[in-house]
C-alpha cells in the first residue's frame, strides 16, 4: 500500500531536515517540472506501507506570491497527496498558523508537526498539543528535525490519519464572512472561498485576509504558553556582529576566500588524479584487455575520454556543494543577500547573486548549481545567463597559452579577457532586465532563519543527492554527447587523418565563418568541434590534427600502472591537505605544455587571430559540463537559447577585436 | 513610518498600507497590523526587522509603506 504525502511549511521550519530523517538514502532532488523551484522527495517503509513524501516549496502562504506557491498550490489542488503533513516552526507558530488556516480550508486529511522542538524549549515556549489536536480535530506530534526525535510518532499518525481519513474540524470563521459563504456553491470552504473572491472582490478579501489572522492569533494564545520572557537568543549577538555593515561584510569577504581555497585546492589533486587514473589507467586497460579495435578505441576514447572526463570534476562539485549547503542550513545565506544588496542592486540584482558569479572564476559547474540559492526565478535566469561568462581555469589554460606565444605582456591580456567577461556578463544581465525581464527589481523580502548548527549527516546527504543528479546526467546526455563528438572524429570507418573524418569536413565547413576574424584554418576551426568536451580541450585536439604531437606510446603493463596509479594516489591526498595549509589560492595557477604545438601555431597565426580567438573561447559555451548543468537548472530551451546567444556574441566579438586589432596593428 | 525607525528601537505597526503581492507578503511572514517590531540593522537600501522570533530583511521601499508607531 502507498500513501502520498505531502510535507507543506515555511521556509526554514525545517521540512528537508525532517525528510532527511524519514527517507533517508532514498531522499532526491530535482526540480518541479517546468520550474525553476528545487524539489525533493524520499520515502519510507514503515508497517508494510510505501510512505512516499515530497517537500513542497517553502511558503508563508498558499497565495500565489511566486512560482513557489503556485508549484505547492497546483500539487495539493490537482495531485490530491493522501496526507498532508503541516510542519511548524514551533517558535514562530503564530505566524506558521496562517499557511494551517489556509491548508485547513481546503478539508483534507492533515496533520501536524510542531518541529524545532529544542528550539522553542530553549526560548521558553510550550505548546499544548492534545488541546491543538483536540481543536483541530487532527493529530499534531511534536518533531525535532535536527536529531530525528519525534519521527516514529510522526509516521505512526501519517498512517492512523491515512487508515480513518481523519479530515480536519470545518473552520468556522465570523459570521459576517460565513454568510458570504453560504451563498455561494463548494464542496469545501476553500472552493467557495476562491468563489467568493471571484464574486465579491476586494471587501471579501480584506475581511477574509483579517478572519485568518485573527485565527492564527487566536489558537496560538489557546495552546501556547510562553515560560520564560525574554530569553537569550545566540542569533541575536550573532547578528550583531555578522550583519555589522563593516565587520559583517569583512567577515563575509573572509569566508568566501576560506570557501573558493578550501573548494578548488582541496578539489584540484583529486581532479588531476581522477583524470590519471582515467586516462592512463582505465583507458589503455580497455584496449589492453580488448585488444585494438574500434569497440575498444570507442570505450576507451568516447566513454572514458568524454564521460570519465567529465567526472573528474565532481571532487569539484562535491566540495562545493557540500560547503554551500553548509552556509545553506546554518542560516548564514540570507545574510549574504542583505550584505551584498547594495552593490548587487546596481547591477539590478539581488545580493545572493553575489555567491554563484564568484564561483564561476573557478567553475562554472558548480556555479550554475549553486544558483539554486536565488530566490526567485527572475533571479535565477539571471545569474544563469551571467555565470558562463566568468572566466574560468580551463579558459586560462587556452588563454595563457595563446597570450604567451603573441603577446609582450601576456599578464594583461589575461587580466583583459577576464574584465571583458565579466563586461559582458552584466551587459546580458542588463539587456535581459530590459527586454525580457521589464519592471523594476521588485522588493526585497527576506527571513533571516535563527543560526542552526547543521547536521553533518543531513550536509552530506544533500550534496551526495545532487552529485549523483550529475553523475546521472554524466551517463545520459554527456554520454550522448561525446558519443557524437567521437564518431564525428572517427568516422567515417578507417579515417585515420583528421583531416577526412566528418569532424574536418564540418571544420573546413565552418571556415566561412569565423573568415571575418580571421581564423582560415581548417585546422582551427575543426579542434573546436572536440573542444565542445572543454574548452582546455582545444590545445590537444590542435596537437593531433596539426599532427605535432604523437601520443607517446609506452607499453601497457596492468600491475606496474595500477602501482603508479597507488601511488598518484598517495600524492593527491598529500598534496589536497598541502593545499589547505598552504594561505594563497592556488587554484588559478597554470602549467606549461605543449611546447611543439607552439611552433606550429606560431606558424599559422598572427597577434590578432590569437587574440580574436581567445575572446571567442572566452564567451562561447564550449563546455559540456556546463550545458548539461544549464539545462538542468534553466531547462532545455533556455540552455539551447543561451548556447546559441553565447556563440553569437562570441562571432560578433571575435570579428570586432579582430578588425580592431587589424587597424591598430596596420 | 518604518524606514525612519533608528537602529535598536521597538515600534507598533499601525497599518500597512498598499495591496501589492510584496505587502501581502510581509503580512504572511508575520509583519501584520498590532505586531512589535525591533529594528536590528540597516545598511544600504535594505532594513532588518526581528517580529517575535524571526527576522525579516526588507528594503526600505518596502518600509516606507508601513506606519509604525
Amino acid at each position: 500500500m502507498k500513501i502520498n504525502v505531502a510535507l507543506v511549511g515555511n521556509p526554514n521550519v525545517g521540512k528537508t531536515s525532517l525528510l532527511n530523517h524519514i527517507a533517508g538514502t532514498t531522499l532526491r532532488v530535482g526540480n518541479w517540472a517546468g520550474t525553476t523551484v528545487e524539489k525533493k522527495e524520499g520515502k519510507a517503509f514503515y508497517k508494510g506501507y510505501e510512505i512516499y513524501l515530497v517537500d513542497l516549496p517553502g511558503i508563508y502562504s498558499l497565495e500565489p506570491f511566486s512560482e513557489a506557491e503556485q508549484v505547492a498550490r497546483d500539487y495539493l489542488l490537482s495531485q490530491k497527496p493522501d496526507v498532508v503533513v503541516n510542519v511548524l516552526e514551533t517558535p514562530n507558530m503564530e505566524r506558521d498558523l496562517l499557511l494551517t488556516a489556509e491548508l485547513l480550508e481546503m478539508e483534507i486529511p492533515t496533520v501536524i508537526a510542531l518541529n524545532m522542538l529544542d528550539e522553542a524549549r530553549r526560548l521558553g515556549i510550550e505548546v499544548d498539543k492534545e488541546k491543538l489536536s483536540e481543536l483541530l480535530g487532527i493529530k499534531v506530534v511534536q518533531t525535532n528535525g535536527r536529531t530525528g526525535e519525534g519521527k516514529r510518532e510522526l509516521l505512526e499518525a501519517i498512517i492512523q490519519t491515512y487508515e480513518q481519513k481523519i479530515k480536519p474540524f470545518p473552520l468556522k470563521y465570523s459570521q459576517t464572512l460565513e454568510e458570504y459563504l453560504s451563498k455561494v456553491e463548494g464542496n469545501t470552504k476553500f472552493e467557495k472561498i476562491r468563489k467568493s473572491q471571484e464574486l465579491y472582490g476586494e471587501d471579501f478579501d480584506k475581511l477574509l485576509k483579517d478572519e485568518r489572522f485573527a485565527f492564527a492569533h487566536g489558537l496560538f494564545y489557546k495552546v501556547v504558553k510562553k515560560v520564560n520572557q525574554g530569553a537569550f537568543e545566540l542569533t541575536d549577538s550573532l547578528d550583531k556582529l555578522l550583519l555589522h555593515p563593516v565587520f559583517g561584510l569583512f567577515f563575509f569577504l573572509f569566508l568566501m576566500f576560506f570557501m573558493f581555497k578550501i573548494a578548488f585546492d582541496f578539489s584540484a589533486p583529486w581532479m588531476e588524479w581522477l583524470d590519471g587514473f582515467m586516462n592512463n589507467f582505465i583507458s589503455p586497460l580497455i584496449v589492453y584487455l580488448l585488444g585494438e579495435s574500434l569497440f575498444s578505441r570507442f570505450l576507451s576514447e568516447a566513454v572514458v575520454g568524454g564521460v570519465g572526463f567529465v567526472l573528474t570534476f565532481l571532487p569539484l562539485i562535491a566540495s562545493i556543494l557540500f560547503i554551500l549547503s553548509l552556509l545553506e542550513f546554518s542560516g548564514y545565506l540570507p545574510r549574504v543577500a542583505f550584505l551584498m544588496d547594495g552593490l548587487m542592486h546596481r547591477f539590478g540584482l539581488h545580493g545572493t547573486g553575489f555567491i554563484p558569479l564568484l564561483l564561476g572564476f573557478g567553475c562554472n559547474v558548480p556555479a550554475i548549481m549553486a544558483s539554486r540559492v536565488m530566490e526567485t526565478k527572475r533571479d535565477k535566469l539571471l545569474v544563469l545567463a551571467m555565470v558562463p561568462f566568468m572566466s574560468c581555469p580551463a579558459r586560462l589554460v587556452v588563454f595563457s597559452f595563446f597570450a604567451v606565444l603573441f603577446f609582450p605582456n601576456p599578464a594583461l591580456v589575461i587580466f583583459l579577457l577576464y574584465l571583458f567577461g565579466v563586461s559582458v556578463a552584466f551587459l546580458t544581465s542588463f539587456f535581459l532586465q530590459k527586454l525580457v525581464y521589464r519592471g523594476s527589481l521588485h522588493h526585497m523580502i527576506l527571513e533571516l532563519p535563527p543560526y542552526r548548527l547543521p547536521a553533518l549527516k543531513l550536509v552530506l546527504r544533500i550534496t551526495w543527492a545532487h552529485v549523483k543528479h550529475f553523475i546521472y546526467r554524466a551517463g545520459t546526455l554527456i554520454f550522448a554527447v561525446s558519443v557524437i563528438l567521437w564518431a564525428m572524429l572517427n568516422l567515417p570507418p578507417g579515417v585515420s587523418n583528421p583531416k577526412d573524418s566528418f569532424a574536418g569536413y564540418v571544420g573546413r565547413a565552418l571556415v566561412p565563418i569565423f573568415k571575418p576574424m580571421g581564423l582560415e584554418d581548417w585546422q582551427i576551426t575543426t579542434s573546436l568541434i572536440p573542444a565542445f568536451l572543454a574548452r582546455e580541450i582545444v590545445l590537444s585536439s590542435m596537437a593531433v590534427i596539426y599532427s605535432v604531437e604523437e601520443g607517446k606510446k609506452e607499453e601497457f603493463e596492468p600491475r606496474k600502472a595500477l602501482q603508479e596509479q597507488g601511488v598518484a594516489f598517495a600524492n593527491a591526498l598529500k598534496e589536497s591537505v598541502l593545499n589547505l595549509l598552504n594561505p594563497m589560492p592556488k587554484a588559478l595557477e597554470v602549467k606549461e605544455e605543449h611546447s611543439q604545438l607552439k611552433s606550429a601555431i606560431k606558424n599559422s597565426m598572427n597577434p590578432a587571430q590569437a587574440l580574436a580567438f581567445m575572446v571567442f573561447i572566452l564567451l562561447y559555451t564550449s563546455c559540456l559540463g556546463t550545458v548539461a548543468v544549464l539545462q538542468k537548472e534553466g531547462g532545455t530551451k533556455f540552455a539551447l537559447l543561451f548556447l546559441a546567444y553565447s556563440f553569437v556574441v562570441a562571432w560578433v566579438s571575435g570579428v570586432i577585436v579582430y578588425k580592431l586589432m587589424n587597424l591598430l596593428v596596420g | 513610518m518604518l524606514e525612519k525607525v533608528e537602529v535598536g528601537k521597538k515600534v507598533k505597526v499601525l497599518d500597512i498600507e498598499g495591496k501589492e503581492d510584496s505587502l501581502r507578503k510581509l503580512q504572511a511572514m508575520g509583519i501584520r497590523k498590532g505586531k512589535v517590531l525591533e529594528v536590528v540593522q540597516k545598511l544600504g537600501r535594505s532594513i532588518v526587522v526581528k517580529v517575535d522570533h524571526s527576522k525579516i530583511a526588507i528594503s526600505k521601499g518596502l518600509a516606507q509603506k508601513i506606519k509604525v508607531q
